[in-house]
């Protein structure tokens, strides 16, 4: 009877298992190892039963070509790929594509070069989950972009009247924060008579996170001036991110941030990925080689105000 | 034992409860138009728990629909808007140099569990949440 108990267990495990196949034309599959062992090793995809496969396939199967002539960057005609995916019972389809350039998109079906670094498939998975980029988009798409926002991004014009109180500020604006859920009471979204926690700090990057538990290192999450937008023309927007340092939604070789880390976690559940069985709590490796940040960049309740610093 | 039989059934009828056949759609949604089509519908004998039918940042429902447009299936899911193509810089390929915003199809690969007869699904029905505009329909042939 406990052999038939388990295997009903085994049988709905199976049933839940998330399919990733990543599709790629590089004959070694280096890159795609890569990405794979990334994925694995990297909070929270490494919390979720996930089964991640590499399928090798033809250079014509992938029909990727250089985007308006710009051989860095790279698109995919991904239908092939979809109806071999849909044939097969995957539920994300990634794509690598053999190249010696450096680029990827973000849609439906993540695509990278490989020869980008293995966390450019992450950032551009992150943008098929609804998150936003948040460097410095040029005018001609801070404008187009900064109409929309994400999961990790929200366009608000502060009230030109102020904030008399945090109070106020969260009345006003609470509602329209994706995360608001992931905001302690404790952590303020405004500097009365201004908005926001803080200011993003692009100088401090996230640290690439493999434990098993959001980075401690982080800000609190809160609400921070980004810069996404700073180019728009039309929109009098301000974009706001939920974490007060550079992710890897900025920089590839930075980790999600604290913030993102939450919200992915939450949008891979409602996905219905489900999380492994608990197995014990955080390994050490991210609090290697810390150096401390100036706390006032910060939200008052940050208890985790370190992170590496990378000058570039 | 009798723990063990009524775990076993405890389990089963989980599993019957959130679980049923597998079926498998690829959408092609074009944002430059806000259309959507089904390009592909596989059948599987496979048993799927699908436990993701409301995804908390989704903008579109797709329904699955029998003969007399009733549902039989319905999700909530989220549909990237567009396509965002990156370059990094040749120098530092992570940092980002240049983006481009591209509206146009994209494939989309769902997964329904199936809890009645799969035959009787004959219609698709995709809808923005947001206006509640019927963005994509037809026959599943």
């Amino acid at each position: 009877m406990k052999i038939l108990a388990l295997l009903s267990l085994f049988f709905i495990s199976n049933a839940f298992a998330y399919k990733m196949t990543i599709y790629t034309d590089q004959p070694d599959q280096k890159s795609a190892n890569d990405v794979l062992s990334t994925f694995k090793k990297t909070y929270p995809f490494n919390q979720f039963e996930i089964d991640l496969e590499i399928k090798v396939v033809k250079p014509e199967d992938l029909k990727c070509a250089p985007m308006h002539g710009i051989a860095r960057l790279l698109g995919c005609d991904s239908l092939n790929i979809a109806a071999d995916a849909g044939k097969r019972g995957v539920d994300q389809a990634l794509i690598i594509k053999n190249s010696p350039q450096y680029g990827g998109s973000g849609g439906a079906i993540p695509v990278m070069s490989s020869s980008s670094p293995p966390s450019t498939i992450i950032h551009e998975y992150l943008h098929t989950l609804g998150l936003c980029d948040e460097y410095e988009y040029s005018v001609r798409e801070a404008d187009y972009y900064c109409s929309v926002g994400g999961a990790n991004m929200v366009l608000i014009a502060p009230d030109p009247k102020g904030y008399f109180s945090d109070a106020d500020a969260r009345a006003k604006h609470m509602g329209q924060i994706p995360w608001s859920s992931l905001i302690k009471s404790t952590t303020p979204i405004s500097r009365p008579p201004s908005l926001g926690t803080g200011i993003v700090n692009h100088s401090v990057y996230a640290i690439p996170n493999t434990a098993s538990e959001p980075n401690k290192l982080n800000s609190a999450v809160g609400l921070y001036e980004g810069k996404t937008c700073k180019n728009a023309v039309l929109s009098k927007n301000i974009s706001w991110q939920p974490g007060g340092e550079a992710s890897i939604m900025e920089f590839l070789d930075a980790g999600l941030g604290s913030a993102n880390e939450q919200i992915v976690a939450k949008i891979l559940e409602s996905k219905g990925v489900r999380r492994k069985a608990s197995v014990g709590r955080a390994d050490a490796g991210i609090y290697d080689s810390r150096s401390p940040v100036n706390k006032s960049d910060y939200g008052s309740d940050s208890n985790s105000s370190y992170s590496r610093t990378i000058s570039r | 034992m009798i723990r063990f039989i009524l775990l076993f059934f405890l389990l089963q009828t989980t599993s019957f409860a959130e679980c049923g056949k597998l079926v498998t759609a690829v959408f092609n949604y074009n944002s430059k138009s806000n259309t959507a089509k089904l390009e592909y519908f596989f059948k599987f004998n496979e048993e799927f728990c699908d436990a993701g039918k409301n995804e908390i940042n989704a903008n579109v429902s797709v329904a699955l629909l029998d003969i007399n447009q009733k549902i039989i299936e319905e999700k909530r899911i989220y549909f990237p808007k567009f396509v965002i193509a990156e370059k990094m810089n040749k120098k530092d390929p992570n940092v980002f140099e240049k983006t481009h915003i591209s509206k146009g199809p994209q494939y989309i690969n769902l997964k329904f569990s199936i809890f009645t007869d799969v035959s009787k699904i004959k219609f698709y029905k995709i809808v923005e949440l947001e206006g509640s505009k019927i963005i994509g329909s037809g026959e599943i042939k």
